[in-house]
């Protein structure tokens, strides 16, 4: 008894916190995803209409083909990057800090300023991008304007944000590998692609499970770059779920099918989670 | 040794009791002499130091009435709701002819009244739902044709008169469009930037009690197309690939535009910055006439709020003939009350108001809007006939408008 009470004085005012902003809002809105609600009254029961309307809406199918796509392309992108740099930056060299300073720059940086920023970059006239492609004689891209490009630029942006956290972690894993195992593979006659593919990749798997599992939880999350980009669009190209659940709760005023949406996004990550980790024994090192 | 809850430790005591008192010390409040009601409001900052100037002056009139400013410059109405949902419905909000339905619709305002006579009937019809008038307006935002004169007199181009219609609009961009410049402004959102080609045309977006949605209604159609064309067939206003990130101001300024729809906030930052002489004309006139939209802005006062009589003193008192006078003073408005306006010759504001048509919208006003920009996307692109896109669209916004 004694021995519980300090901790808990400790951690309630905390855990408090946890409790009324997050885990009974996550319940609310569950009650919320099966009624109408548009702010302004008492929400009505509907069962289960929102659930039924936003699985047959075309555009839900369209927004989670998106979202896929999305998180898939920029996790692979962003895991290769990454990966490549920090190999690069585990080695001792002058000035290697500040190399791994500016890779991880764009981390900290708020969304908004680096929104403002490429956001210039993409422009079709003025652009700093079409600018530099002139140079190799490309015709002028739309980018943001164009359906087929707005999706891939803001996927680059996405990878150039966030790679540098993904970045650090490999780092410090790359960092945990025993000298003396490449060393000795060396010894044998490993040429260094060899080394790099038998021996730290295997040593380094634990830290890239961890990566790719929480970057992609965090992609098919992903909200602030589209808000401040696209809205969504061009028709519609760059509409992920999360874009989508914010402007059916804070536009149209419908919190009910945001709710369902969210639940439907919930399950979503929870799944994929579940695939990873149980096909985590077949790659992962000291897994199995 | 078991311990009681309360003989926690005594140091905890020292921080517990003063947090109580002062607790205590919050509830009791001052003497129920002053009240404290809640203001909302949008603006810039230029806008912003007039209204504080006129709360001074309203608080200096009636020292029991203190106003606390809610200023929220971005997303207000998103704001708002919020407020409204969590029971802080600010006593008195601004609010705009746009936003206002759904609030009026769910009992969040109250009905008002007011000596009629005073103001523009347009400006008073913009805040009408269902008979009853939920806000004092403020003023009212309509649209004209800023041009620049350097422009027209270098082209020698006679300037246009306030009787030009359409097809002179459309032979003028002709002759001022070269590279680098276009004779007419684009802008595809929001809708009431490009409905007056609809209504001088002879069509609507609604009919009057928004059962139907009537832009697949051949007038309308047609309009539509021919703002299109501008951009599309005949290149006299930018593309969406030309245009960039820039705003039409900015190309106004840069004098890549020689025409220019916008509204009197386009007159303080013209006036400032433009290195050129300018000028303003009513929007061209359709088979119709020339009718804009006119959308208004005004005071409402919350149905839930506990110092309605103080609220409605507010009110009264910014809605005066004299706050109406500083804001106008300002050149960021064109008032809602005649005896505010400055009515002399020419003041294309005023003439666009005794034509143009309030800008009501239904209650799911938001969610059409979205509808109708992604599908008309195309139509301003050149790869979609706006009959087409219209026509698949309708069942959508039909269904939104139950």
């Amino acid at each position: 008894m004694k021995t519980i009470k300090w901790p808990l004085i400790f951690i309630g005012p905390c855990f408090l916190g946890l409790v009324i902003f997050t885990y009974i809002p996550v319940l609310m809105s569950f009650g919320l995803s099966f009624s109408y609600w548009n702010l302004l009254g008492a929400p009505k029961w509907v069962g289960l209409e929102n659930y039924f309307s936003v699985l047959t809406d075309p555009l839900f199918w369209k927004t989670l083909q998106n979202t896929c796509i999305f998180a898939g392309a920029s996790v692979t992108l962003q895991v290769i990057a990454s990966l490549g740099v920090a190999l690069l930056l585990s080695k001792v060299f002058r000035g290697v800090g500040i190399f791994r300073t500016l890779f991880f720059l764009p981390v900290i940086t708020p969304m908004v300023s680096i929104a403002l920023v490429w956001g210039w970059l993409y422009d079709p006239q003025y652009g700093g991008l079409n600018a530099l492609l002139k140079v190799f004689g490309v015709s002028p891209i739309a980018w943001l304007y164009d359906p087929h490009w707005a999706m891939p630029a803001i996927i680059l942006l996405r990878v150039w944000k966030e790679m540098g956290y993904t970045m650090i972690i490999l780092l410090a894993g790359l960092q945990g590998i025993p000298e003396h195992l490449d060393e000795s593979a060396a010894l044998d006659g490993a040429n260094s692609w060899q080394r790099f593919w038998w021996v730290t990749l295997p040593m380094l798997s634990p830290t890239l499970f961890f990566v790719i599992t929480v970057s992609l939880m965090n992609a098919l999350q992903a909200f602030d770059a589209v808000y401040l980009l696209t809205e969504g669009g061009p028709q519609h190209s760059t509409q992920v779920l999360v874009y989508w659940l914010f402007q059916n709760a804070f536009q149209f005023y419908k919190v009910g099918p945001a709710s369902a949406i969210a639940y439907i996004l919930f399950l979503l990550i929870l799944s994929v989670t579940m695939i990873q980790w149980w096909f985590r024994k077949r790659w992962v090192l000291h897994e199995s | 040794m078991r311990k009681t809850w309360w003989s926690l430790n005594k140091s905890l005591y020292l921080v517990l009791i003063p947090m109580l008192v002062l607790l205590c010390a919050c509830s009791s409040q001052e003497p129920s002499q002053t009240v404290t009601i809640k203001f909302s409001t949008w603006g810039s900052t230029q806008e912003l130091s007039v209204v504080k100037n006129l709360i001074r002056q309203f608080e200096q009139q009636h020292p029991h009435i203190h106003v606390d400013l809610i200023h929220i410059p971005e997303n207000y109405f998103q704001k708002l709701h919020i407020l409204i949902a969590g029971d802080l419905a600010p006593d008195v909000m601004f609010v705009n002819s746009l936003n206002f339905p759904i609030y009026a619709e769910n009992n969040i305002l109250e009905p008002l009244n007011i000596d009629s006579t005073q103001f523009f009937p347009a400006a008073l019809k913009a805040f009408q739902w269902h008979g009853r008038l939920y806000a004092i307006p403020r003023d009212v935002s309509d649209l004209v044709v800023f041009y620049n004169k350097t422009l027209f007199k270098r082209a020698g181009i006679s300037e246009p008169k306030s009787d030009w219609t359409l097809d002179d609009m459309l032979k003028i961009s002709h002759k001022l469009t070269q590279p680098g410049q276009f004779g007419f402004s684009f802008n595809a959102k929001p809708p009431f930037l490009w409905l007056p080609f609809v209504w001088s045309n002879g069509g609507d977006i609604f009919d009057a009690n928004f059962s139907r949605f009537t832009l697949t209604q051949p007038e309308a159609i047609r309009a539509v197309q021919f703002y299109a064309d501008l951009r599309n067939r005949w290149h006299v206003a930018p593309t969406r690939m030309e245009v960039g990130n820039a705003t039409m101001s900015q190309l106004f300024l840069q004098q890549k535009l020689a025409m220019m729809i916008s509204g009197r906030w386009s007159v303080p930052i013209l006036r400032e910055q433009a290195g050129f002489q300018w000028d303003i004309v009513p929007f061209p006139s359709g088979k119709a006439g020339s009718v804009v939209s006119i959308d208004a802005s005004g005071y409402a006062m919350s149905h839930a709020g506990m110092h309605k009589t103080e609220s409605w003193e507010l009110i009264s008192f910014l809605s005066s003939r004299q706050a109406q006078q500083q804001l106008a003073q300002s050149g960021l408005i064109v008032p809602a009350r005649k005896d505010a306006a400055s009515l002399e010759k020419g003041n294309y504001f005023l003439k666009a108001m005794e034509r143009g048509l309030p800008t009501h919208t239904p209650v799911r006003w938001n969610e059409i809007n979205e509808e109708l920009t992604l599908a008309l996307e195309p139509v301003w692109d050149g790869t979609e006939s706006a009959d087409q896109a219209l026509k698949t669209v309708a069942p959508k916004i039909e269904k939104l408008l139950r």
